[in-house]
């Protein structure tokens, strides 16, 4: 709408050049040119106010991860439940049988450790 | 309110109370260090500035199923779903739903205005949705006249997705946007 007024003032400037400068010239067809530069008005896009806007894309956009990446799960079935406490369960013996290899750590924790391995995956 | 409403719903009903654009997750996701929130804040923000991006979703691998942990007791298994993306754009293009399913087992049935816009698309049934949605404020406005909807996955995204590329539905709910009120069409 903004561009359409600074148009029409610029047609209307070169309208008054025009007249200050070839006067003679410019009497006859000053009204023809006008009526022109109007319907070339009617033309552009801007007069329309429907078109004037453009419309967003609505892009859905994705981010995959890759299994590579590590292990990612939505924990909203059965399924997905066991498979994600079988690797806790994996993580967790591994972890222990690595802790009962340094002399520090007290034996009496070893006792989970048998447990473990023997959860049904 | 009853324990089976859908996000939709849930959304429609406390739209009022969100002001600017949100992040809609799920509280049974897990995700390794490598995925943090921020890997789709940014996708997010890069989309909504240069292409009019209404929302971002993570798909991830699936893993699958040992035999010996499934039991028949349970029934079976979720089936997989298949997507259609433009891989240039990262664009979600098609998700091929239960009800699509339901409607025809055999056959994956996609739009020709979807295959005339994006020439070149992949498919796939290896990802599942991680339900972790990047949104922008105005999928409120589209959830609010879709009052039908009421599942977040398996109807409104779905629906969004062929909005993109139907030119009718996106000059309906494009105007909306901060993104086309604030650019105006020069010659």
């Amino acid at each position: 709408m903004v561009r359409h007024i600074l148009l029409s003032d610029g047609i209307f400037l070169n309208l008054l050049v025009s007249q200050v400068l070839y006067p003679g010239a410019y009497a006859q067809s000053s009204q023809t040119i006008a009526l022109q530069h109007s319907t070339l008005l009617n033309t552009l896009p801007l007069a329309s106010n429907s078109q004037s806007k453009v419309t967003a894309s609505l892009k859905v956009g994705i981010v995959f991860h890759q299994k590579e990446s590590g292990f990612a799960v939505r924990v909203d079935n059965l399924y997905s439940y066991v498979d994600v406490n079988r690797r806790v369960c994996v993580r967790l013996a591994a972890l222990l049988s690595h802790l009962t290899l340094c002399s520090r750590f007290p034996q009496s924790i070893t006792h989970f450790l048998p447990t473990l391995k023997t959860v049904p995956l | 309110m009853a324990s089976c409403v859908g996000t939709c719903t849930l959304l429609r009903h406390f739209a009022h109370r969100i002001q600017e654009d949100f992040v809609l997750l799920s509280c049974d996701f897990i995700s390794p260090p490598s995925l943090p929130l921020s890997i789709l804040l940014n996708r997010f923000r890069a989309d909504s500035g240069s292409h009019g991006s209404i929302a971002t979703t993570c798909w991830y691998h699936t893993t699958k199923l040992d035999k010996a942990a499934s039991s028949e007791e349970w029934g079976p298994a979720a089936p997989s779903t298949s997507i259609v993306w433009d891989d240039a754009s990262g664009t979600l293009l098609h998700i091929d739903t239960t009800n699509d399913l339901d409607r025809n087992s055999d056959e994956l049935e996609l739009g020709m205005s979807m295959l005339s816009k994006y020439t070149r698309v992949r498919l796939s049934s290896n990802y599942q949705d991680s339900h972790v949605y990047v949104c922008r404020h105005s999928i409120l406005d589209a959830l609010l006249e879709k009052k039908h909807l009421d599942s977040f996955r398996e109807e409104f995204v779905p629906w969004l997705c062929k909005v993109q590329y139907q030119e009718v539905k996106r000059a309906k709910y494009g105007h909306g946007t901060p993104y086309s009120s604030q650019r105006w069409y020069f010659p």
